[in-house]
């Protein structure tokens, strides 16, 4: 009797935890990530010269990969390295990598535009060398390539995330000219 | 008793042993030596293998001497046959992010290295001048120029929709080092054969595998 009592009750709690383990289409969360069009623009220029080496970033076996001109190109495209400017697939797919990285803590970021948050970003953590990485320290806190990047995250003004964009490209080879805001 | 103390001992060698061949080998790095060509008819030496990526073995991991801090190829391409030469007697010089530099004139395969002893704290990312080309683009971390700068395979080519067959260059790859003899300045010339007009092609020649006869310069700190 105490078998089936037992038998019966986990039979019932069986049919209880079983819809939580459903997937709820209504439980998806939206990303958020902040401004595309000034990534595209100032942000994903910098970080494809950067850290979209083909020995770094541009690799395809790369979690976060970056794709563009002077790196890996888009598999669905017939552009080389070297050859032709950066698509606007490839700009897409860089602003998914960056921002599909931690989705939750970019989504915190994007809501509290100036906020503390970036700062625990693996993004932000990894190109200052606060975090193991194997390309080193890429930039520090308040350096020109820093106020890029971190810029765009804290939803800084365009006019000072191009310009800290800009000069951070001129310390690299060759001459890339932003487009002013 | 005796036989537990040999079988501590053989979990004690058991163990040793498998950390130390764990330890020594990495799958990646084994895969890429793995699918290199064979070696060429000569055997070793610096005209061997060009367009290869000289540091997979010339590292501590394969242990070929001598261990490498940069190495690679540089090439022309016939304007009529596309397909590429070896350009001998041009110095390539790499610089570091703390504004060191190492210079290395090109062989007779096209072959250029600084070994590892010449220049052992290079700090990355570098830049690269070939005669009269920069490098517009950064090395992050490969010491193997040919890790980037790929040749055509049949493997790409069939991978690739994008490759071009006589370079290599793709989607994942800018191709061979290319530089016009006819077209480097003199002060970017050395060696024994420096690069010049007269060393330009124009016509069909192999590339790709195995070194000509002859030597080339190489190493040298600036």
């Amino acid at each position: 009797m105490i078998r089936v009592t037992i038998a019966a009750l986990a039979l019932v709690g069986a049919v209880l935890v079983a819809p939580a383990c459903l997937d709820d289409p209504e439980a998806r969360q939206t990303v958020l990530c902040p401004n595309e069009a000034i990534f595209s623009a100032y942000v994903s220029p910098l970080m494809e010269r950067r850290c979209g080496m083909l020995d770094c970033h541009g690799n395809f076996q790369r979690p976060m990969r970056l794709y563009g001109e002077l790196g890996l190109r888009h598999p669905k495209e017939l552009n080389r390295t070297g050859e032709n400017a950066t698509t606007p697939a490839e700009l897409t797919a860089n602003y998914n990598a960056v921002c599909g990285l931690e989705p939750e803590l970019v989504t915190e970021v994007a809501s509290q535009p100036g906020g503390q948050a970036v700062n625990k970003l693996l993004l932000v953590r990894k190109g200052r060398g606060q975090e193991g990485h194997k390309g080193g320290n890429v930039f520090t806190a308040f350096d020109d390539a820093d106020l890029c990047v971190v810029g765009w995250l804290r939803g800084d003004n365009v006019k000072s995330v191009y310009q800290a964009c800009q000069r951070a490209l001129d310390k690299l080879p060759g001459r890339f000219d932003l487009p002013p805001p | 008793l005796t036989s537990k103390i040999w079988l501590g001992l053989s979990l004690c060698a058991a163990a040793a042993v498998t950390s130390w061949v764990s330890c020594s080998h990495d799958p990646v790095v084994q895969e890429q030596i793995d699918a290199l060509p064979a070696e060429d008819a000569n055997g070793p030496s610096e005209l061997h293998r060009p367009g290869q990526p000289c540091v997979l073995c010339h590292s501590d991991y394969e242990g070929a001497e001598p261990a490498l801090a940069v190495g690679g190829t540089v090439w022309q391409q016939s304007p009529i046959s596309f397909l590429l030469a070896p350009v001998e007697g041009v110095f390539v010089t790499v610089y570091d992010s703390a504004g060191a530099s190492q210079k290395a004139c090109t062989n007779a395969a096209g072959n250029f290295f600084v070994r590892l002893e010449d220049w052992p704290d290079a700090k990355f990312p570098l830049t690269v001048q070939v005669g009269n080309r920069f490098m517009r683009s950064l090395i992050g971390r490969d010491r193997s120029c040919a890790g980037c700068h790929k040749l055509a395979t049949k493997t790409r080519v069939e991978r690739d929709p994008a490759l071009d067959p006589s370079t290599g260059a793709g989607h994942d790859s800018a191709g061979a080092i290319l530089v016009d003899p006819a077209a480097v300045p003199a002060e970017e010339r050395c060696g024994p054969n420096p690069a010049s007009a007269a060393s330009s092609t124009t016509s069909a020649t192999g590339g790709g595998s195995g070194g000509a006869g002859g030597a080339g310069g190489t190493g040298g700190g600036a």
